[in-house]
């Protein structure tokens, strides 16, 4: 299955370029006119990727993200990107785009070469079009923002460990501790440049990563691992910088307390 | 139920012997060449394990050629075809040429990462390891 690429813009002009542009290389766009819209495409089809525009008319794009974030429309889809698109600069809308749980944004004027960049940060290299990725420089016009920080549902976590609380304990230290040493190790072979180490930990690190549901994390290691693969060394580091900053962004104490809490509330 | 786990990844290893200990015990191992040993021992004692959960990639070597040598070894030891091992892979590597290799060298169940603790009871159930 290919890419699929949402669009929210309510310009039919940037619409139709960013839709023609994104299919002629051959991605799959749908569109959306309003936040509205968007959300009810969420609900229903399965997407990769949201370009989401900042003014659009009724509900703006960030009070949709931040509704996308909270569950609105559906857990599945609560953890895909989103790439806010802006006309006034990226630095006016940074911290609000971070705030609504933005994944990045893009400023206009730009070309279909700088969003398929973003997509390439973000989706499934294994759903990209033929001819990519492309491996080019990341584009000028797109501005990361702090992805939000992994957070496995703590329901989710207590299910799938038959509610064994001490269990999920163990896991998340030991997961905590390897990890740490796993990164130190990744950035010795990355100096080193020995691609075959760096690909076989990364691997354990994206199944570790898999058992505690901690999505952003598997996903950036399962990119990374996937460029090693097809021997994609051009901006490996940039890649293990992403994973290092995703692991240090998750608070496990935070994750420990909310596990305890909703199995001593289940418990009552 | 005697089990042996092949994991070289911490996290994963201890998220499945915890899993096999509500059903027996369960002996980890990091390598290829601990696990041989591991295996190799039970047999010789004649307390051969019930079932092994095997990782493909391990650091020294894969648990392709794991399988093979149990299997072997279980042959060398005189053990009758329907008292062997069940070999149970548990990998991320999901490559039909992967599956293929491992059925060929008689594994018993193929289980793609992640797996999820209902689907690995499942599979003990459909191998007759453990009652539904």
């Amino acid at each position: 299955m290919l890419c699929r690429i949402l669009v929210v813009e309510d310009d039919p002009i940037t619409r139709t370029f960013i839709e023609t542009g994104l299919r002629s290389r051959g991605f799959e766009a749908v569109c959306a006119t309003c936040a509205e819209e968007s959300m009810r495409i969420l609900q229903i089809e399965q997407v990769d990727l949201v370009l989401m525009d900042l003014q659009i008319e009724g509900t703006n794009g960030l009070e949709a993200a931040s509704l996308i974030r909270a569950g609105y429309t559906g857990a599945s889809c609560s953890s895909i990107p989103i790439i806010a698109i802006t006309g006034s600069g990226v630095s006016e809308v940074q911290a609000l785009c971070e705030e609504a749980g933005m994944n990045g944004c893009i400023e206009k004027p730009f070309m279909i070469e700088d969003l398929v960049q973003v997509i390439e940060e973000w989706c499934d290299w294994n759903k990209l079009p033929a001819n990519f990725p492309s491996f080019k420089n990341y584009s000028q016009k797109y501005t990361a923002v702090n992805a939000p920080a992994d957070e496995p549902d703590p329901r989710r976590l207590l299910q799938k460990f038959g509610s064994d609380r001490e269990w999920i304990h163990q896991l998340l230290e030991t997961f905590r501790l390897d990890a740490k040493q796993k990164l130190s190790a990744m950035r010795t072979a990355l100096e080193e440049k020995d691609w075959k180490t760096l690909e076989r930990i990364v691997h354990g690190l994206k199944g570790a990563a898999g058992v505690l549901e901690l999505d952003t994390l598997q996903a950036k290691a399962g990119t990374l691992e996937t460029m090693l693969k097809r021997g994609a060394y051009f901006s490996i580091k940039k890649y293990v910088e992403n994973l290092e900053k995703a692991f240090e962004r998750i608070d496990f104490s935070t994750i420990l307390k909310r596990v305890d809490a909703v199995y001593i509330e289940g418990r009552k | 139920m005697k089990v042996l786990v092949v994991e070289d990844d911490p996290t994963q290893r201890l998220f499945l012997q915890k899993f096999f200990e509500k059903y027996g015990s369960c002996d980890g191992a990091e390598t290829g060449m601990e696990a041989e040993t591991l295996f190799r021992e039970a047999l010789e004692k004649k307390e051969p394990f019930h079932l092994v959960c095997l990782d493909i990639l391990l650091p020294d070597k894969s648990g392709q050629e794991l399988l093979k040598q149990f299997r072997a070894l279980e042959q060398q030891a005189g053990i009758p075809f329907h008292n062997r091992c069940r070999i149970l892979m548990v990998t991320a590597l999901k490559d039909l040429k992967d599956v293929t290799e491992a059925f060929a060298s008689d594994c018993d169940g193929y289980l793609v990462k992640p797996v999820e603790p209902e689907t690995i009871k499942q599979k003990l159930v459909a191998l007759g390891l453990i009652s539904p």
